[in-house]
C-alpha cells in the first residue's frame, strides 16, 4: 500500500542531515524547538569552548515563606507601619540585623535574627533582595484587583501559586516549567549526556520540566541505583540478576520498541554510573552542618558542578526545596528555624563553591509559593502575594535591593493600603516573569528564546526595565550623611504601553490579546508546529507478504 | 561536513548495542491457545490472570462472545467506596490519597475488566489530573468523573462528549464551569480554554484528516488546520453559563441585576446546570463541512440546546472518528496503526452498521478484533506494538501473581508507586495534554523510521530506574499494600516449567529465545548457597524469574 501523504516541507532526515550531530543527539523532535535548539547549537559554537559554565540553582521554600519578616523595614516611620500591620508577629527593631542597601537612599532594612551568614553575605555584596515580587498577568493596580481583571489563577493556592512561580504563565494551569523550558532551548550547549541538564535534588517538580527536557532526580548522597544490580559482581544473586539484565539490554532486538528500550533502559543504568563516576573521588571539606537538608542537598549540588568536566556540561538547572513554611499556626515558634535553615545552608553552599572556585559562575535565588499576610491571625499569617527573595552569586550586583523602582524597591508600608488587597496581601510591584528574565539573561538565554522560554513576558513586561540583579555597571552610590526624605511610594506603574494593548482573557489558557505565538506552545501544545512525520505505510494481514518480513 | 557525517554514522551505531550478535532477536509467535487468550486479556484487560486465559481459553478464545460478556457485566464505580469509607468511620476525610486507593480497587480488582481499561484509556483523552488543587481538593470529585468514564465507555461517543462536558470537574479542570458570558462593559469575553480543548484534544485534533487519520495537505504538502481561533472564540460562547448542580428550584442570581450565577454549595458529582443570566445568546458560527446539520446557530436558544448543537458539530465532523479512533488505538493496541487499520475502526465510529455514530462497543470491537490486533503475523513485525503504558506494566504484574492487599478500609494503597516513580498513574497528568504526546517520536531507531512512540516519551533515565526498582520491590516484598502470591509459582518443578509459566502470564509466550536462553542460565545459576536467609531456592527462583522478564524489552512492549 503507497503511503497517502504528499511529503512533508522538509524531511526530518534531509534536516537532520544538515543539522550538526549535537543537534542529532539532543533533540528527537522536528519542531521549533528543534530549530531554536539548532540556531544556539550553532551559536554556541562561536562562544568560548572552555571555561564557560553557568548554574542556576532554585532554592524553592515550599509552603509560602512569611518573608515580610524575613525582610523587615527598619527606618523610623516604615517599622512603625510594619509593627501595627504585624501586630504579634512583628520583628523587634533592636533585634534586626541591620541592612543599608545601596540603592534604597539611607532607608534601612533589617534581616530576621536568624540569618547572619545572609546579613554577612550581603554587605560583601554576594547577595541581593528582590522584594514584592509575585505571579502577575501584568502590572496590576488595587483598583483593576477589585474589578477582577487579569488575575492569575485561584491567587492565594498553594498549588496554583507553585506553578505559577514555576511556569510563569499565571492565566493558566501548565506544568512545564521555565528552567524546564531553558533547558529545552540551552541543553545542547551541553555534550550529549545521558545525564539531564536539568538535576533535582527534590524530586520531579514543574519547574524543571520541559517540553524536552526531564528532571535528573537525586539526592544530597547522589543518584539512585538499580537495586539489585551490580555489573561486577560474581558469584552471587545479585550476579546472576546482574549478567542477565545486561544480557537482555545488550541484545540486538529485531522489534524497534524493543530495540529503543533495550537501550534506554540502558542509558538510565549507565547515566547513573556515568553520575556516580563523575562524581567519584570528589569530596569537600567544607564543613556540612549536620540535619541541616539545605546545606546537605546544596552541597552535592556543588560536588555535582565540580564534576562539570566529566559530566560534559556548560550549563545546569539546579532544583532544591525546603519545606514547611505554611505557618498559618506557630510562626515564632517555627519560622526562625526555617530560616535559620536557610542561611546556614545557603552560606555552606557559598563556602563550597568557594573550595571549588565556582562562586562567579552560579546563580542561586530563592522562590516560594507567595508571601503571606501582613496581617496576623494570632499565631501565623495566611495566604496572600507579593513577597521577598534573595539572590546570591559572585555575578549578582549584591547589596541592594531590586524591584519595583517606581515604588522605591522596597514597598513603604506606611503607604501599603494602595496595593493591600486585604489583611496586607500585597500586589506584586514586579512579576516573576520579571525575576526570571533577569536570571535567564545571565544564564545566556537570548533576547530571541525568551519568548520560549519566557513565553508571556515580551508581550507583558517587555517594556519594563530589568531588575539589574546583575547589573554591576550602577555604582551605588554611598549612603548620604542626611537621608532624604523616602520616596511617596504611589500606586503601581500604570499599565506600560507594550501591555496596554493586550487584554488576556481573564483566566483562559491564553485565549487573549497579541501573546507571542510560542505563549500557546508553552500551555502545552507541544504539536503546535511539528508536522506529523509520515506514517509508515503497513501491509494489510493476509495481504501476501507477512507482516514484518521486510 | 564529512566529518560531521562520520560522527553521525558513529553515533548512530551506538543504537545497536551489542552489535556483535549476528542474528536480531525477535519474539516468538507460535503461540498456544492459552497464550493467544494472554495476549488479547494483555489488551483489553489490566493484565491476564491465570483464571482469565483459563476461562477465556475453555471458551474456545471466542472474543468476541468475551466483549459481550464483560458489555453485560455490572460496572465497578468508584466514588461509592472512598463514600462509603467515609459513612462507616473507616477514613475521616476524603482526600487524594482516598480516592486514587478507591480507583487503583475498580481498575485492578474489578471483575469489569474491559470496562475499566477503556476508562483508563478514555481518561488520557479527556484528561483531568489530580495534580491540580481544583481536582484533588474537590472531595470524591475525581473519582466521580473517572465513574463517568466507566459508565459511558460502552455507550456513544456522543453521550461521553456530553457528560465530559457538562462535568463539574471537567468544568473546573478547563474552566467552563462558571464560565461567564462576555460583558462590553468590563471589556472581557468568555472563557475559551474548554472550547480550544474539546476541539484540540477531544474531538476533531488541530488538522484536517482523511478518513483513514492522514492529513489533508495544501500542494505544498502542508497540512490545512482544523479551526481557526475565531471558531474557538464561538465556540467558548457556547460553553457559557453552567455551574454547579444546586438543586434549587428556584434558585437566585449575585450581582447587578441578579443575573451572575448564584452561591451554591459545590457539586462535584452530578452534572453541572445552566445558569442562563450567564450564557451568551448570541449567534455561533460553528464547523461548515458537508453534512453539517447546524453550522450557525442561531440568537436565543437555550444553553443546553447550543452545547447539544455544538457537540453533535463536534461529533459529526469528519475528523472525529479517525481521530478518536487512532487515540483508542494507540491505548490498546499499537503506537502505528496501518491507515487501513485506522479506517475500518473509523468507518465503525461513521456507522455501527444499524446506522448508528460513534457506537463505543462497536468502536472497541472494532479495535481489538481487527486482524491488525489479533494476527499472530504482526508479532514479528518489527514496526507493530507499543511500550506497555507503565501503569499498566505493573497492574499486569499484580493480577498475573495473585496480588494481595493488607488493610481492609480503602485498602489498594500503591504508595511508592506514582508518577513520580512510574512516570504516569491514573488521573495524575501534568497537563490536559497527557502524560505523553501521540505523535512523540523517541530518538533512535523509531524517530530514524519516522514511526510514533508516545510511551517512550516517560521513558527516561529517572523512571528507568525508578520503575523496574519497583519490580525489585514487589517481587522481592511489598509495593504499598500489595504483595503477590507467588505459591503455584514455587510448586512448579523446575526453572523451565516456571518460565513458561512467568512467560505466559506476562509475555503471552512470546518471550523471544534469546531473552529465554539468558534467563534460564541465570535461573539455573541460583545456587543454595546464594538464597537470601528465610527464603526457599524455588522462591528465590521465582523471584528473579519474575524480576527478569518483568524488566525485558520482551515484556515491555506489548506486540
Amino acid at each position: 500500500m503507497s503511503n497517502s501523504h504528499s511529503a512533508p516541507p522538509i524531511s526530518r532526515r534531509q534536516f537532520l542531515g544538515q543539522a550538526s550531530c549535537a543537534a542529532v543527539g539532543s533533540s528527537a523532535l522536528f519542531s521549533t524547538l528543534l530549530t531554536l535548539r539548532l540556531a544556539n547549537s550553532l551559536s554556541a559554537q562561536t562562544a568560548p569552548a572552555s571555561g564557560d559554565y553557568k548554574a542556576l540553582v532554585c532554592l524553592f521554600l515550599a509552603g509560602g515563606n512569611d518573608s515580610w519578616n524575613m525582610l523587615v523595614p527598619t527606618t523610623n516611620g516604615e517599622y512603625a507601619a510594619y509593627a501595627k500591620a504585624r501586630g504579634n508577629l512583628a520583628v523587634a527593631s533592636d533585634l534586626a540585623l541591620n541592612l543599608t542597601p545601596n540603592n534604597l537612599g539611607g532607608r534601612t532594612l533589617g534581616l530576621h535574627p536568624s540569618m547572619p551568614e545572609l546579613r554577612d553575605l550581603f554587605n560583601a555584596g554576594k547577595l541581593g533582595f528582590v522584594s514584592n515580587v509575585g505571579s502577575l498577568i501584568r502590572p496590576l493596580t488595587l483598583a483593576e484587583y477589585r474589578a477582577g481583571t487579569a488575575l492569575p489563577v485561584s491567587l492565594y493556592s498553594h498549588a496554583d501559586q507553585v506553578k505559577q512561580w514555576q511556569t510563569c504563565i499565571p492565566d493558566a494551569r501548565t506544568a512545564i516549567g521555565w528552567g524546564g523550558r531553558a533547558a529545552d532551548i540551552i541543553a545542547s550547549l551541553n555534550d550529549p549526556s545521558l545525564v539531564s541538564m536539568n538535576i533535582s535534588l527534590s524530586g520531579q517538580n514543574i519547574f524543571l520540566t520541559g517540553q524536552n527536557a526531564f528532571t535528573y532526580s537525586i539526592g544530597a548522597s547522589g543518584a539512585t541505583a538499580l537495586t539489585g544490580y551490580n555489573a561486577g559482581a560474581v558469584n552471587s544473586l545479585t550476579a546472576q540478576r546482574s549478567k542477565a539484565v545486561d544480557g537482555m539490554l545488550g541484545q540486538q532486538y529485531r522489534s524497534l520498541f524493543e530495540q529503543t528500550y533495550a537501550n534506554t533502559t540502558r542509558e538510565s543504568i549507565d547515566a547513573y554510573q556515568q553520575f556516580s563516576s563523575a562524581l567519584g573521588g570528589i569530596t569537600l571539606s567544607t564543613v556540612i552542618p549536620t540535619g541541616n537538608s539545605v546545606a546537605s542537598n546544596l552541597a552535592m549540588v556543588a560536588k555535582t558542578i565540580a564534576a562539570r568536566a566529566k559530566l560534559g556540561v556548560r550549563r545546569q538547572i539546579f532544583f532544591v526545596m525546603l519545606g514547611g513554611f505554611d505557618l498559618h499556626d506557630n510562626l515564632l515558634t517555627n519560622h526562625p528555624g526555617l530560616l535559620s535553615t536557610v542561611s546556614k545552608g545557603v552560606s555552606t553552599f557559598w563556602s563550597a563553591l568557594n573550595e571549588i572556585g565556582m562562586q562567579d559562575q552560579v546563580t542561586l535565588f530563592s522562590a516560594s509559593d507567595f508571601g503571606r499576610t501582613l496581617t496576623s491571625n494570632g499565631d501565623g499569617s495566611d495566604h496572600a502575594w507579593g513577597a521577598n527573595h534573595f539572590v546570591l552569586g559572585g555575578a549578582v550586583a549584591g547589596g541592594q535591593v531590586f524591584g519595583d523602582k517606581a515604588a522605591g524597591y522596597y514597598p513603604d508600608l506606611q503607604n501599603s493600603a494602595a496595593i493591600d488587597t486585604g489583611q496586607g496581601r500585597l500586589i506584586p510591584g514586579v512579576a516573576v516573569d520579571e525575576y526570571a528574565r533577569d536570571l535567564l539573561g545571565w544564564f545566556g538565554v537570548s533576547n530571541a528564546n525568551l519568548d520560549y522560554v519566557l513565553p508571556a513576558f515580551s508581550s507583558r513586561f517587555g517594556g519594563r526595565t530589568p531588575l539589574g540583579i546583575f547589573d554591576k555597571s550602577v555604582v551605588a552610590p554611598p549612603p548620604p550623611v542626611t537621608p532624604p526624605p523616602v520616596t511617596p511610594p504611589t500606586t503601581p506603574p500604570p499599565t506600560s504601553t507594550s501591555t496596554s494593548t493586550t487584554t488576556p482573557s481573564s483566566s483562559g489558557g491564553g485565549g487573549g490579546g497579541a501573546v507571542s505565538p510560542l505563549f500557546l506552545a508553552a500551555l502545552g501544545t507541544i504539536a503546535l508546529v511539528r508536522l506529523r512525520q509520515k506514517r509508515m505505510a503497513k501491509k494489510k494481514p493476509g495481504s501476501g507478504s507477512e507482516p514484518g518480513a521486510t | 561536513m564529512i566529518f560531521f557525517r562520520h560522527l553521525c554514522v558513529l553515533a548512530a551505531s551506538l543504537w545497536v548495542v551489542g552489535s556483535a550478535a549476528a542474528v536480531p532477536v525477535q519474539p516468538n509467535a507460535n503461540l498456544s491457545n492459552d497464550q493467544l487468550a494472554s495476549r488479547f486479556l494483555a489488551q483489553a484487560t489490566f493484565g491476564p490472570t491465570p483464571e482469565a486465559i483459563a476461562a477465556l481459553r475453555a471458551a474456545g478464545n471466542d472474543f468476541n462472545a468475551w466483549i459481550d460478556l464483560e458489555i453485560a457485566k455490572t460496572p465497578s464505580y468508584s466514588a461509592p467506596l472512598v463514600t462509603a469509607a467515609l459513612a462507616s468511620g473507616g477514613i475521616t476525610a476524603i482526600g487524594n490519597a482516598q480516592n486514587r486507593r478507591a480507583r487503583n480497587q475498580v481498575m485492578i480488582g474489578g471483575s469489569d475488566q474491559l470496562r475499566q481499561r477503556v476508562a483508563y484509556s478514555l481518561s488520557q483523552i479527556f484528561v483531568i489530573s489530580d495534580n491540580n488543587s481544583a481536582i484533588s481538593s474537590a472531595a470524591e470529585g475525581s473519582c466521580a468523573y473517572y465513574d463517568l468514564l466507566v459508565r459511558d465507555g460502552f455507550t456513544t461517543f456522543r453521550q461521553l462528549l456530553v457528560d465530559v462536558t457538562y462535568s463539574p470537574m471537567m468544568g473546573r479542570y478547563l474552566n467552563q464551569y462558571r464560565n461567564r458570558k462576555a460583558n462590553p462593559a468590563m471589556n472581557t469575553s468568555a472563557d475559551e480554554n474548554y472550547a480550544r480543548e474539546v476541539e484540540q484534544l477531544f474531538s476533531i485534533g488541530l488538522y484536517q484528516l482523511t478518513p483513514d487519520g492522514n492529513y489533508v495537505t495544501d500542494p505544498s504538502g502542508r497540512p490545512y488546520e482544523s479551526y481557526t481561533n475565531t471558531q474557538i472564540t464561538e465556540f467558548a460562547k457556547v460553553f457559557t453559563g453552567l455551574t454547579d448542580e444546586d438543586h434549587n428550584p428556584n434558585p437566585v442570581g449575585t450581582g447587578v441585576g441578579r443575573t451572575d450565577f448564584p452561591s451554591a454549595k459545590p457539586n462535584y458529582t452530578e452534572p453541572m446546570k445552566m445558569w442562563p443570566g450567564q450564557h451568551d445568546v448570541n449567534t455561533k458560527s460553528l464547523h461548515h463541512y458537508a453534512g453539517a446539520r447546524k453550522p450557525d446557530l442561531p440568537a436565543g436558544q437555550t444553553g443546553d440546546q447550543d452545547i447539544s448543537d455544538a457537540i453533535d458539530n463536534l461529533v459529526e465532523h469528519p475528523n472525529t472518528a479517525p481521530f478518536i479512533s487512532r487515540l483508542l488505538i494507540l491505548r490498546l493496541v499499537t503506537s502505528n496503526p496501518s491507515d487501513a487499520y485506522v479506517g475500518r475502526v473509523s468507518a465503525v465510529f461513521v456507522n455501527n452498521g444499524q446506522g448508528q455514530r460513534g457506537d463505543m462497543v462497536a468502536v472497541i470491537k472494532a479495535i481489538l478484533l481487527d486482524p491488525e490486533a489479533r494476527s499472530v503475523a504482526f508479532i514479528t513485525d518489527p514496526e507493530h506494538g507499543k511500550l506497555r503504558e507503565p501503569f499498566v506494566r505493573l497492574t499486569h504484574l499484580l493480577r498475573a501473581f495473585h496480588y494481595q492487599v493488607a488493610g481492609t478500609v480503602l485498602p489498594y494503597d500503591l504508595s511508592g508507586a506514582n508518577e513520580n516513580t512510574l512516570g504516569q498513574f491514573p488521573l495524575a497528568a501534568p497537563t490536559v495534554f497527557n502524560f505523553y504526546a501521540p505523535d512523540y517520536q523517541p530518538r533512535g531507531p523509531i524517530g530514524d523510521a519516522g514511526l510514533f512512540a508516545p510511551e517512550f516519551q516517560i521513558q527516561n533515565a529517572v523512571f528507568g530506574i525508578a520503575t523496574p526498582n519497583l519490580y525489585y520491590s514487589l517481587t522481592n516484598g511489598a509495593v504499598g499494600s500489595f504483595s503477590l502470591d507467588l505459591s503455584a509459582q514455587t510448586a512448579l518443578p523446575d526453572t523451565a516449567s516456571l518460565l513458561d509459566n512467568v512467560d505466559l502470564l506476562l509475555t503471552a509466550g512470546t518471550l523471544s529465545a534469546t531473552t529465554r536462553a539468558t534467563i534460564l542460565t541465570a535461573l539455573n545459576g541460583v545456587t543454595q548457597a546464594m538464597v537470601p536467609n528465610g527464603s526457599t531456592l524455588a522462591q528465590t527462583r521465582t523471584r528473579l524469574a519474575i524480576y527478569l522478564v518483568a524488566t525485558s524489552p520482551d515484556f515491555a512492549i506489548q506486540k
